[in-house]
Order: structure tokens, then C-alpha cells, then sequence
């Protein structure tokens, strides 16, 4: 059975155009997507900003109510669940967030932020147990335990991401869902949380849905990858073979513009023409036909399926081989 | 003569012992047509050294302490109010990170290029004979307004703008994050200025439209001959644009070396860390390198070489004696005495 999975999954946010129009037209963030994680797995999740994959990780955590389809982790259906049962299935389903300044109450130790957790769901019997477990998961996250007195201001960005870190591991997870934890960083203290993240994995067991728009990280973390365009899957294969042997035109392009390096590469770049289009009218037919450098008369009318076109690589393309 | 040239720059903030030195000893130049990149990490002192390039550094509570920054042959820490306005746009141009937080929202970007245009009376356009026909240029007996429109309009063709007549009616809230970007690189070439500092101009932009951008910027160095400082913390930008590249830590220039052998054989430590802590795409690696501890902070400096703390390649004496920029190779300087 896998740890989560997702069937068909819809979150359409309504746009109104003033106080009293009714909502006529509905961005379509997320858009039909299914998915599955194996416990302990990594699943990487990319695509650029406004393709829905950030609404995607929050829905899962149910932080966005889905518009249909349906959740299951660990075989429950988590989309129908309220107040006390969601609250204990969320203990299992944590989130770290990408702005390690703005997902960090200001006012509170950072003792302060990582107890919060414990005590909502009662995982301490006493004070003196608290303390211990506060020093123990902070020093999980390479953190020293008397910074538990300090204030989030007084930690570097890296630190504070540590923090936010240890606030998911409070409540003992088996899924974490990192919506772009290392973007804000720097790149020396990137590999330092990267790394971190890595050997908490393997020391508890946990499975990550990794969102980045950073397809090296990505790649790095991960052990399949799910590439996301206008609200649509298209294309899911194993992290090695999406890099080296992408088979859909926007995976493609997506990996020859990553600036490498390596001076003496001899890659060939393949610069899209235009912006990614409105979600609220996206595209007939393929949504990525209007920039596709390969696109053909059909791809304008038929919206191509997620299928197979390789042992275990999907892609939702009607030209991909 | 070099048309930047930054002679052992000094910059503090604050006063007496509290002063904080933001660039210390600074030397970089920058040839007419050449492209080079400065990388750093946040706090390395990289922006301010290249805004100090048209003192747009407000002094105080900036003080530039010592050094001299001769820009088209004239020292710009001496320029009067009067010179320091015509040198910015006219001699150098900025194009920063968040181009939606650099245009006025409440303007038609239109009005926002024209402006610029106005208060820097355009010389005869200094482009390449074939885009001279293919571009229109304004003909005599028009109304002066009628003038600066087909400027504008010309101007955003230039940064590859689709139906510029109808964008040059848009507020900067219509259009996209590359389009505000490229609205913002028009704006810096409306005064044809032979710098443009480019303040990390890709950072807040999806990798595709990095990848435009960076095409842009290449070709209109190309068309128009100007010279451009470009601002990063990729290396891999680096790799894309760059001729020369300068390395900040902390303050100061660490390494300043042609790109492509910086990249192929870095020589300082710092640089070295800062390339292996970097996944590569379709790189097999098991686990990154990365650096121990944190930029930093520069009211708190470590004694000696300011990376020691963090230095793999760290000797006892590295805590005390300050290194020197030394010149290694020709046209590599290194700031570490240990770099073979």
C-alpha cells in the first residue's frame, strides 16, 4: 500500500470580477492530478511559478480544500475528514515552508515554536519530558539545545530553516511535504539543509514531497520526479532518466535552461518563446502547445494523456517516444 | 583605458567603532564590450559595490573611506551633484532583482521608458547599421511627443516585447515577471548608457525565462557594444555570460580570474566550496559538499583571512595575517596564500 496517494486531484479557485458578480471563471491551479509515495521515498516536484505545484503540496496537507478528487494516505480518504480525526492524521502529514523568515512566529523562542507542537498534540507528559524532547529535536537539526531561548531574529536564514525543520519532526511524521526549502538560502548553506534533510530520512524513515523549481536540487533529492505545466502532470519517470532522457518538449526545454557550470559543455539551449498563459484560460488542446517548438496541427485540439512511453516514464505528450 | 575602473575601494556604514565595513579594498575594471560577473553570497558586499559605481550608495549613513572609482576616465567620488545626474543613465544604467517592485505601479510603463528618455535628451542611437533600417527611426517634423513614442516603442522591439504599440498603454501590474524585467532593461537603454549594472536580474524569474533573459542580454551587448556588470550568486550564469568573473566573501574580492578558467580550475578555497556544494544536473553524486558554518556577519568579522572558520585548506597562520590579493597567473588574482 503506498503511503499517499493522490486520484484525480482538483483545486479551482473561483475569480470574481467585483463584490456582487458571481464567479464566472475558475483558475484551474491544480488540474486532474493523480500520484503515488512509497513510504520513505522522495518524490520531486517541479515546474515554474503559477504551475500549481505549491497548491498542490498544500492541498495534500488539506492546508487548501481540494475542489474534487480524492487523498488517501495510508489508505484513509483525508479529503472528507474534520476536526479531531484531521488533526490526528496531520500529525503523520507536515509541511516546511519556503520562507524560513515568514513561516516563523517572531514572538516566540524557538523552543517556543517547536513545544507548539508537541503540546497540540500531547506528546509530552511533563515539563521536564518538553524540555528534553526540545533539546533532542534541535540538536537533530544541528542546532545547539540553548537556542531553544532564542528568538527567530536571532538565527541566520540556514538556522531558521533548521528551525522550521524540527517543528515538522515534533510531531514524529511520516510524510513531509517541503514546499521550496532551500530557495530563500544561500547557496553554500543550500547543500548544509539539503544534506540535513537527506540524513533525517534515513534516520526516521520519512517520505518527502520535494517542490523546488531548482531541477539540480531536485534531481539530487530525489527518486522519481513529477514535472508540472499549467496545473497538469507532464511527464513522472524516475529522477535520473527525467534529466538525462526527458521525453516531453517542455521537460526538455525546462533542463536545457538551467545554466551550468561546466564551461566546456556542449549543451544545446532550448529558449522557449513566451510566458507560461493564464491558468483562468489556459490553452486548447496540449496546454503547452502555444510555446512547444515541436508541436503539430492535433496538439491544438486533443489534450494528450498521461501515458506510458517507457518502463515506468509517463509523459503526457502525443509526439513523445 | 578600462571603461570602470575601482581602485581599492573602501565602504563603511556607520561611525567610530561601530562602523561597519560593507567593501574593503576593492579593485575591479571593466573594458568597453566586455561582460563581467560578480558572485557572492548575501552580505558579500556585492551590491553595494556596484551601486557605489554611481554613488548610489546615500552617504551618509554610507561612507566611501578611501579609493577611487574612475568611470569613462573621471573619478566619480569627486563628481558634483550636476556630473553624478549625468552619469547615472547617461554613463551607467541599473537594472535590478524585482522588477515589480522597481516600476512605479500607479504609471503606463510606456510613460515610465519616456520619462527617462526626456530627462536624458537621446543622442543619435549608437546601433549597428542593420538594425538602423530594420528599427524606424523618428523623421524629422514630428511633434515632439510623437517622437519619444516611436523611441519607446522602438526601445521595447529592442528587448524583444511583442506588439509594443499596444504594451506601452499597460501598467506593470498586466504584464508577467520576464516582461517587467525586460520593461526595466529598456528603460536602463533609453539613455544608451556604455555600462549596465545588472543586479541579480534573473533571480526572481522561472528558469525558462532566465534562459530569455540572458539570450537578451547577450544580444544586446552584441548590437549595441556596451559593457556589463552582472550580478550574481549562480555560478552557472557565470558559465552562460561572463568573461571575467570577480569572487566577494565577507567584503572583499576573493578571486578575479577569466570565467571559463575560474570555472574549469578554481583557485581559491572559497571558490572551490562554493562550486563543488552545487548539485550538477545529471551529476552522480551521493551526498553535496557543502560548507560548514555561515557567511559572516560583517560586524563580527574573524580575525585574519576571513574565511578561515570555514576553510577546508585552513593553516595556523590563516586566524592572524591578513592575505593579500596576489596575481598568480596572468590575469588570475587569488586572495590566499595557500591556493597551489
Amino acid at each position: 500500500m503506498s503511503l499517499l496517494e493522490v486520484r484525480n486531484l482538483l483545486v479551482h479557485f473561483p475569480v470574481s470580477h467585483g463584490l456582487f458578480s458571481r464567479a464566472r471563471q475558475f483558475v484551474k491551479a491544480v488540474d486532474d492530478v493523480s500520484l503515488h509515495l512509497e513510504p520513505r521515498e522522495t518524490l520531486g516536484l517541479v515546474g515554474e511559478s503559477g504551475c500549481g505545484k505549491t497548491t498542490l503540496g498544500r492541498a495534500i496537507v488539506r492546508l487548501i480544500e481540494p475542489t474534487a478528487g480524492s487523498v488517501l494516505f495510508e489508505g484513509e480518504e483525508i479529503t472528507r475528514l474534520a476536526g479531531a480525526q484531521l488533526r490526528a492524521r496531520r500529525r503523520k502529514l507536515q509541511m516546511i515552508f519556503q520562507d524560513p523568515y515568514g513561516s516563523l512566529n517572531p514572538r516566540m523562542t524557538a523552543g517556543e515554536i517547536v513545544g507548539e507542537a508537541i503540546d497540540i498534540h500531547k506528546l509530552a507528559d511533563s515539563a521536564e519530558a518538553r524540555r528534553k524532547r526540545i533539546a533532542e529535536l534541535l540538536k537533530a537539526v544541528g542546532l545547539d539545545p540553548m537556542h531553544a531561548l532564542r528568538y527567530p531574529h536571532e538565527f541566520s536564514g540556514g538556522q531558521r530553516q533548521r528551525i522550521g525543520i524540527a517543528r515538522a519532526l515534533a510531531v514524529e511524521p511520516k510524510l513531509i511535504v517541503c514546499d521550496e526549502p532551500v530557495s530563500a538560502l544561500d547557496v553554500s548553506v543550500q547543500a548544509q539543509i539539503v544534506n540535513l534533510l537527506h540524513d533525517l530520512q534515513q534516520q526516521r524513515g520519512l517520505a518527502y514531497l520535494f517542490i523546488a523549481h531548482d531541477l539540480a536540487v531536485v534531481e539530487h533529492i530525489s527518486r522519481r520526479v513529477l514535472v508540472m505545466y499549467l496545473g497538469k502532470v507532464v511527464e513522472l519517470s524516475g529522477a535520473k532518466s527525467v534529466v538525462r532522457a526527458p521525453k516531453h518538449p517542455y521537460t526538455q526545454a525546462l533542463i536545457s535552461a538551467v545554466p551550468v557550470v561546466d564551461p566546456d559543455s556542449k549543451r544545446q539551449r532550448i529558449v522557449l518563446p513566451g510566458d507560461v498563459p493564464s491558468p483562468i484560460n489556459p490553452p486548447s488542446g496540449c496546454p503547452f502547445h502555444p510555446r512547444c517548438p515541436v508541436a503539430e496541427a492535433r496538439c491544438k485540439k486533443e489534450i494528450p494523456a498521461l501515458r506510458e512511453v517507457a518502463p515506468g516514464h509517463w509523459a503526457a505528450c502525443h509526439l513523445a517516444k | 583605458m578600462p571603461l570602470l575602473e575601482i581602485k581599492n575601494l573602501r565602504l563603511e556604514f556607520g561611525s567610530g567603532e561601530n562602523a561597519v565595513r560593507a567593501v574593503d579594498d576593492v579593485s575591479l575594471s571593466i573594458e568597453a564590450g566586455e561582460t563581467v560577473c560578480l558572485v557572492g553570497e548575501s552580505g558579500s558586499g556585492k551590491s553595494v559595490t556596484a551601486l557605489s559605481i554611481a554613488r548610489l550608495v546615500p552617504s551618509p549613513p554610507a561612507r566611501y573611506v578611501s579609493g577611487e572609482i574612475r568611470l569613462d576616465g573621471r573619478d566619480v567620488l569627486k563628481m558634483s551633484k550636476v556630473e553624478l545626474r549625468h552619469i547615472r543613465g547617461g554613463v551607467v544604467s541599473y537594472v535590478f532583482q524585482e522588477p515589480g517592485a522597481s516600476l512605479n505601479p500607479v504609471f503606463r510603463v510606456g510613460n515610465q521608458i519616456k520619462e527617462t528618455l526626456k530627462l536624458h535628451k537621446p543622442r543619435t542611437p549608437n546601433l549597428s547599421p542593420s538594425d538602423r533600417e530594420r528599427v524606424a527611426k523618428p523623421e524629422e517634423g514630428h511633434s515632439r511627443g510623437r517622437t519619444y513614442n516611436e523611441e519607446v516603442i522602438r526601445l521595447l522591439k529592442l528587448v524583444g516585447i511583442p506588439a509594443p504599440e499596444l504594451r506601452l498603454k499597460d501598467y506593470p501590474h498586466q504584464l508577467s515577471g520576464g516582461m517587467q524585467q525586460r520593461v526595466m532593461i529598456a528603460m536602463a537603454l533609453a539613455s544608451q548608457p556604455k555600462l549596465l549594472v545588472a543586479d541579480e536580474p534573473t533571480t526572481a524569474l522561472d528558469v525558462t525565462i532566465q534562459a530569455q533573459m540572458l539570450d537578451l542580454l547577450r544580444d544586446l551587448k552584441r548590437r549595441l557594444g556596451m559593457s556589463i556588470l552582472l550580478i550574481t550568486h549562480s555560478l552557472g550564469i557565470v558559465g552562460d555570460i561572463a568573461d571575467r568573473v570577480a569572487v566577494m566573501y565577507a567584503g572583499q574580492l576573493v578571486e578575479l580570474a577569466p570565467a571559463k578558467e575560474l570555472l574549469r580550475r578554481p583557485l581559491h578555497p572559497y571558490t572551490q566550496a562554493l562550486i563543488n556544494s552545487v548539485p550538477g544536473l545529471g551529476a552522480e553524486t551521493q551526498r553535496l559538499r557543502a560548507i560548514p558554518g555561515n557567511v559572516p556577519q560583517l560586524d563580527a568579522l574573524p580575525s585574519g583571512c576571513r574565511f578561515h572558520p570555514r576553510c577546508p585548506k585552513a593553516q595556523a597562520d590563516c586566524s592572524q595575517k591578513v592575505p593579500g590579493l596576489i596575481e598568480v597567473e596572468s590575469n588570475r588574482w587569488v586572495r590566499c596564500p595557500y591556493w597551489k
